[in-house]
């Protein structure tokens, strides 16, 4: 068996209900987690299946390090075709699952073909079983976990399941992992729906092996030095990343009203701080092996649901001005519950509440809901309606891009998306780095590509200069260097989810955290692997260009699609620190052309170039790409 | 020489990085199901933790899984 490596990919068939195994090792160029899962998406889908066709696969994948005590790694990617762009859908969870696939022996499972009628599977080593969920249809995530362990006796055994939201295909629903952990954005629960697998069930027994114990122990020891000096773990310890996102208050960006300003008053804030969920607290909660523990389980109205996170108070909070705890609360429990993405379940839910409050909409439109601001009994319910496809939820569970479309108007006028996807993000305004990030995400609009939270922390020119070789970082609000910046981020983040290690503890938030040396001794010492820090940073940016090919064949995506919405450009901030600021359309494209330069792409097209792909060992998607008439 | 090894569930998150410190002292590799503590979690995703009731991982200094629980929630002496 290799070290680090649990050494096998498990494929499995759902129309035949049979499966194969073959060894990870044939994919070593890519190393593993979302590396590994990006080659095999591109390889293994045809430009012309769909995402919810029989043929689409969905690939799960545990990185290196995750099962051993490498700290935080145990996220597992999940990649697959995205639901609402055609191009790459992707997601990453922490919790408990990916570590026992490594214990069960896989390193990845690929996920294809369609049951004829529900199913979960459950494995276990070398065993895979194929059962009857028939009974777990219709039930929720919380129940799925329950009512399976019971059934398996095994009290041991992880979970990975959709809720309603995903059986019904709501075109954001995601995979729930060990109850809480969402793998969000895509539409992954709706491909889970699509194939009828409400489930998988994984428990393994087997060790991960690593290449040099005494050396390990030694680096962990060092390592776990530096977390506990770190200012930024001991926020995330005491309040997790609700705390340390409104810590500053009205002084930091937000993300109020469908996008439409990044202003929230400490008026508003006051009644949303940390302490204002401890009511609802049951427990403090970690993900496996985990030393920021910043997760907790919580229970509201009889509903028990982890978090709650600073994206949780972004969704239904700010973005909907609902200022109650209790509700912002129970939204975030419900879509836990129903499997639905939280950002993008706002996103569709705040489009709507602004085409009601601008009359475009109205009660005939939504069954009588009152979709106002702040408006929490609302937001419940049109939470459930998406779920379960009924009334006006049928039609918002297309997403904002299709719900625009049907119900026209000019209520297009109010979405804000990027590549189909919506954004939901603060500080698009304020931080250039940030917004080119979220805007240049491959996987549609988000933060866990290129978005470098780093920016916003006033790094002194100092380190900037050490560590990005850039010279002056410190102000958000300036274009000079962010490109650059950008790019160093994209590639650093690849090389964490190729890992398996938790964002939230690396240099995306702290410089001292998993620097690219830290990440370049864990993983020599975990396989017995050389590889550089630059030969790190190489292979991240192989992955990228992977995702930015997959986006050209399967959606088109190029340089039209890495535009900001217009709200960002000719709405400013209305009030605070951040008054006045926008983003400036020619500033935008200049730093736009020099991202595509940082990344040897064509400064007209956006697309990768033959070169760029050549000389990353990329060859073949050159050729992909000419088979389907795009030449580079 | 055995040691007794106590967690304090007040304190415990759920991080399981005391099972992989103890597969580790024990084989120098990584298997929960190898581990003198096991944490589960109930239908109510409460900890229920169960420990062996007395190891054999005194070396030199103390466990692995006390010195690397980051909340400081096991304690242990030796019988």
């Amino acid at each position: 068996m290799p070290c680090g490596w649990s050494g096998k990919i498990l494929y499995i068939d759902l129309s035949s209900e049979s499966f194969y195994v073959e060894d990870t090792a044939n994919y070593k160029a890519f190393i593993g987690g979302r590396g590994i899962n990006q080659w095999l998406l591109f390889k293994i889908m045809n430009k012309d299946t769909g995402p919810l066709d029989s043929k689409s696969a969905i690939i799960l994948g545990a990185g290196p390090f995750v099962g051993t005590l490498v700290p935080g790694a145990n996220r597992l990617s999940v990649d697959f075709k995205n639901v609402i762009t055609n191009g790459v859908g992707s997601g990453n969870c922490g919790g408990q699952f990916a570590a026992e696939m490594k214990f069960a022996g896989y390193d990845y499972i690929v996920i294809y073909g369609k049951a004829e009628k529900p199913v979960y599977l459950y494995i276990v080593n070398d065993s895979v079983y194929f059962r009857d969920a028939s009974f777990l249809w219709g039930k929720d995530t919380w129940e799925t976990e329950t009512i399976i362990k019971q059934r398996e006796n095994d009290e041991a055994l992880k979970t990975l399941a959709i809720g309603v939201g995903g059986e019904n295909l709501v075109k954001f629903s995601c995979l729930i992992g060990d109850r809480g952990r969402a793998v969000g954005y895509g539409g992954s629960g709706a491909v889970f729906g699509s194939k009828k697998l409400k489930a998988i069930a994984v428990r393994g027994t087997l060790p991960v092996k690593i290449y040099d114990p005494e050396g390990f122990i030694d680096k962990l020891k060092d390592f776990n030095q530096t977390i506990e000096n770190s200012d930024h773990v001991a926020i995330h310890r005491e309040g997790g990343t609700l705390l340390a996102y409104l810590n500053p208050g009205q002084d930091r960006p937000h993300e109020v009203k469908n996008m439409s300003d990044d202003f929230w008053s400490n008026e508003a804030i006051s009644c949303v701080t940390r302490d204002k969920f401890d009511r609802y607290l049951k427990r403090r909660h970690s993900c496996f092996n985990c030393p920021v523990y910043c997760s907790g389980i919580y229970e509201v109205k009889g509903l028990k649901c982890e978090g709650v996170q600073a994206n949780t108070l972004r969704a239904f909070g700010s973005n909907l001005d609902l200022r109650s705890p209790e509700k912002i609360l129970h939204a975030n429990a419900l879509a836990n519950l129903y499997g639905l993405d939280v950002d993008q379940t706002s996103a569709v839910i705040s489009w709507a509440t602004e085409c009601f409050e601008n009359g475009i909409i109205n009660e005939n439109d939504t069954g009588g809901i009152q979709l106002k601001w702040g408006n929490g009994d609302s937001l419940l319910k049109m939470i459930e309606n998406i779920a379960l496809r009924r009334g006006f939820g049928n039609i918002l569970a297309e997403g904002v891009h299709e719900a625009s479309k049907i119900i026209g108007r000019g209520s297009d006028k109010y979405a804000v998306l990027v590549k189909k996807n919506s954004i939901m993000e603060a500080a698009m305004r304020s931080a250039r780095a940030w917004a080119l990030g979220v805007v240049t995400s491959t996987k549609g609009a988000g933060h866990l590509r290129g978005a470098p939270a780093i920016e916003m922390k006033k790094i002194s020119p100092e380190i900037s200069s050490r560590i990005f070789g850039i010279d002056d970082i410190s102000d958000p609000r300036a274009y000079k260097y962010k490109a650059k910046l950008v790019t160093w981020q994209e590639f650093y983040k690849a090389v964490i989810d190729i890992m398996g290690i938790c964002a939230l503890i690396t240099m995306w938030m702290d410089t001292n955290l998993y620097t690219t040396e830290d990440i370049a001794d864990f993983y020599r010492l975990v396989t017995g692997e050389e590889l550089s820090p630059e030969e790190l940073l190489t292979t991240g940016e192989k992955i990228q260009n992977i995702e930015r090919a997959f986006n050209l064949l399967h959606a088109g995506f190029d340089r039209k699609d890495d535009m900001p919405p217009d709200k960002f450009i000719s709405i400013p901030v209305s009030d605070g620190v951040y008054k006045g600021d926008k983003i400036d359309l020619d500033k935008w494209n200049e730093m736009l052309d020099e991202y595509y330069i940082c990344h040897n792409w064509d400064k007209i097209s956006g697309r990768p170039t033959k070169e760029c792909l050549e000389k990353l060992g990329l060859g073949e998607i050159i050729e992909t790409l000419h088979n389907n008439n795009i030449l580079l | 020489m055995k040691v007794q090894i106590i967690v304090d569930k007040n304190k415990c998150v759920g991080c399981r990085t005391c099972e992989l410190a103890c597969s580790f002292q024990k084989s120098k590799d990584f298997n929960p199901d190898n581990s003198n503590i096991r944490i589960y979690f109930d239908d109510e995703s409460n900890l229920k933790i169960k420990v062996n009731a007395q190891c054999d991982c005194m070396k030199a200094h103390q466990p692995l899984c006390v010195e690397l629980c980051p909340l400081d929630a096991i304690s242990c002496w030796t019988v």
